[in-house]
């Protein structure tokens, strides 16, 4: 069997990936993808926990399937938000976008 | 070959294709490519999470990332279209302390991780076999736990999900403000009792 620390790291090179990316893409879809990333790095994080530490406990199954629905909901508002975005000041880049900067 | 061997090398290709495809996330010039590398990585945490026995999340990540976010997220990238400059930046001047950080953090957390003692795994659970060390779990005791232990959190989930939808329905619609309307009736030349009549009207 795999040791745990393969999959903890790469849960966190896929974390990083996603920070990274949420951080520093300018288009404001690519940056939703990094929330993505994370969201998922995180849940590859409990599966692994669970299966390594506590397998006849399935409450970090559950926790994935809400991480989940809370990442689709986060999506679909996310990219409405864009879409908004995108007719009021016609781009989704981000270093354009300055209304709520000084 | 054995089992074991099989095992480790189906585990590093899951690895490889999850990382290059997020990588490639992070990087790709074209968002409709970032868009499109997404799914080597939702399906390789799918293939993770069959290596670990959780196959009804496997198919769960399979439906909902790959089946909807994906979509979702391909049509917003359709939908705006032509607003950024394929040939300029696609990365904001943070991007390479950003990279590097990222970098320290892997190498931080790759180290804590592989010198933590983590003990031996705790024995495996009661089911069929699937892939050599890897077993599954049983769907109805999810659905037992989720419905029992986790009911509110169930239903609050599904509330937010309905809040979700209704939420992005309403920021996505095309929205017809009230002072554009007015600025019609006065470029048509109507005379400012119409204004008046519709007031009364709501």
């Amino acid at each position: 069997m795999i040791p745990i620390s393969g999959y903890l790291i790469v849960s966190a090179a896929l974390f990083a990936t996603g920070a990274a990316a949420l951080i520093s893409r300018r288009n404001a879809v690519a940056a939703l993808m990094g929330v993505e990333l994370m969201l998922n790095a995180a849940n590859l994080n409990f599966i692994a926990a669970w299966r390594y530490f506590w397998p006849r406990q399935l409450d970090a199954q559950v926790a994935v399937l809400l991480v989940i629905t809370i990442a689709a909901a986060g999506a679909a508002v996310g990219l409405a938000i864009i879409l908004n975005l995108y007719r009021r000041f016609g781009t989704v880049d981000l270093e354009k976008i300055r209304l709520m900067r000084g | 070959m054995n089992a074991q061997t099989i095992h480790y090398a189906l585990f590093a290709l899951l690895a490889v294709v999850t990382l290059v495809g997020a990588f490639r996330v992070a990087t790709a010039r074209s968002i409709m490519h970032a868009a499109f590398w997404l799914f080597p990585v939702f399906a390789g945490m799918a293939g993770f999470y069959l290596f670990l026995g959780a196959q009804f999340l496997a198919a769960i990540q399979v439906l909902i990332y790959i089946g909807a976010i994906l979509v979702l997220i391909v049509f917003a990238v359709t939908l705006t279209r032509n607003s950024m400059d394929p040939e300029g930046a696609q990365h904001n001047r943070f991007a390479l302390p950003v990279a590097l950080a990222a970098a320290a953090l892997v190498l931080a957390l790759a180290g804590a991780v592989t010198k933590n003692p983590w003990g031996q795994p705790a024995p495996g659970l009661d089911g069929i076999g699937l892939l050599p060390g890897v077993e599954v779990t049983d769907v109805a005791a999810l659905g037992v736990v989720l419905l029992r232990q986790y009911l509110i959190p169930f239903e609050v989930a599904s509330v937010l999900l309905l809040a979700a939808m209704i939420g992005a329905i309403v920021m996505a619609r095309k929205e017809r403000s009230a002072p554009e309307q007015i600025e019609c009736v006065e470029d048509a030349g109507m005379p400012i009792e119409i204004k008046e009549d519709e007031v009364v009207k709501v």
